[in-house]
């Protein structure tokens, strides 16, 4: 089972992805979508994306922020829940939940690799800013790069908690 | 407005470093060193999960039977994992 486990070591490959999932959101939905961090877990940041402009309703998602190594597998995972989530508040149309899934069974999870996760993402992104432009805003903002940057800062200090928490847990320990 | 609870299996990965939990049912994987972190954090997906299959209608894929996901993972630890999440669409 070691490819279950094959991990992102690096820190900074780790927040890119979750820089990514938060500049995704920003990006393509707008003002139709809040980032924060939760109170009562700060190592959670939570995408708040309006569904139905009409209705005013709203779905809240959550990253959880885990510090490198992180599993292949979960940060996938994470990425795919992200893609559905966002796909379910933008379409008109019912879609499968499982469209962005990753793990199609446990063969899948066996052989993910971290290039996935790229492609992923990228899958994500292009249907996402295709489907903006088609049918709602053919102007919409794709550089996400500067989203990237302008949330890297909430990912840090979620990270940041992150090791405070780890710190602490050792000290008691 | 009503609570509605559910309940799926999990499989327990272990691979002497660090814990993973996978529910491939709704295809949700979390990581982390211990198996109280990996719990926790797959209770924060299943509710965001259920949270946006309630609020767009979606069809919420049904359990697997755990007995039948622990005899296929039998080196595994399988684990039964549930969340309670309100519906403000249904009405009683």
């Amino acid at each position: 089972m070691a490819d279950v486990f094959e991990k992102i070591e690096n820190e900074e490959t780790v927040k890119m992805y979750y820089r990514n999932c938060i500049g995704y959101c920003k990006g393509i939905l707008g003002d139709r979508c809040r980032v924060y961090q939760d109170e009562e877990r700060p190592d959670i940041i939570r995408v708040e994306t309006l569904i139905d402009v009409a209705s005013e309703v709203h779905y809240t998602f959550p990253l959880v922020v885990k510090q490198a190594p992180v599993t292949v597998a979960a940060l996938a995972a994470n990425l795919g829940f992200v893609g559905r989530a966002l796909f379910q508040a933008v379409l008109d149309e019912p879609i499968n939940l499982n469209d962005f899934a990753v793990l199609e069974s446990d063969e899948r999870l066996k052989d993910l690799t971290v290039d996935d996760l790229d492609d992923l993402a990228d899958i994500v992104t292009l249907r996402l800013i295709k489907y903006f432009k088609e049918k709602v805003n053919p102007n919409v903002i794709s550089d996400i790069d500067n989203y990237n940057n302008e949330y890297a800062s909430l990912v840090d200090a979620a990270y940041q908690k992150q090791h405070l928490n780890k710190s602490a847990s050792r000290i008691k320990k | 407005m009503i609570v509605k609870r559910y309940t799926y299996p999990a499989v327990l990965y272990f691979d002497g470093e660090t814990y993973m939990l996978a529910m491939h049912d709704l295809r949700l994987v979390t990581s982390g060193t211990s198996v109280e972190e990996v719990y926790e954090d797959m209770l924060v997906y299943m509710e965001g999960y259920f949270q946006c299959a309630l609020a767009v209608d979606e069809i919420i894929e049904k359990p697997s039977d755990f007995a039948t996901v622990a005899k296929s993972k039998s080196k595994n630890v399988v684990l039964l994992v549930s969340v309670k999440v309100v519906d403000d669409k249904t009405v009683l």
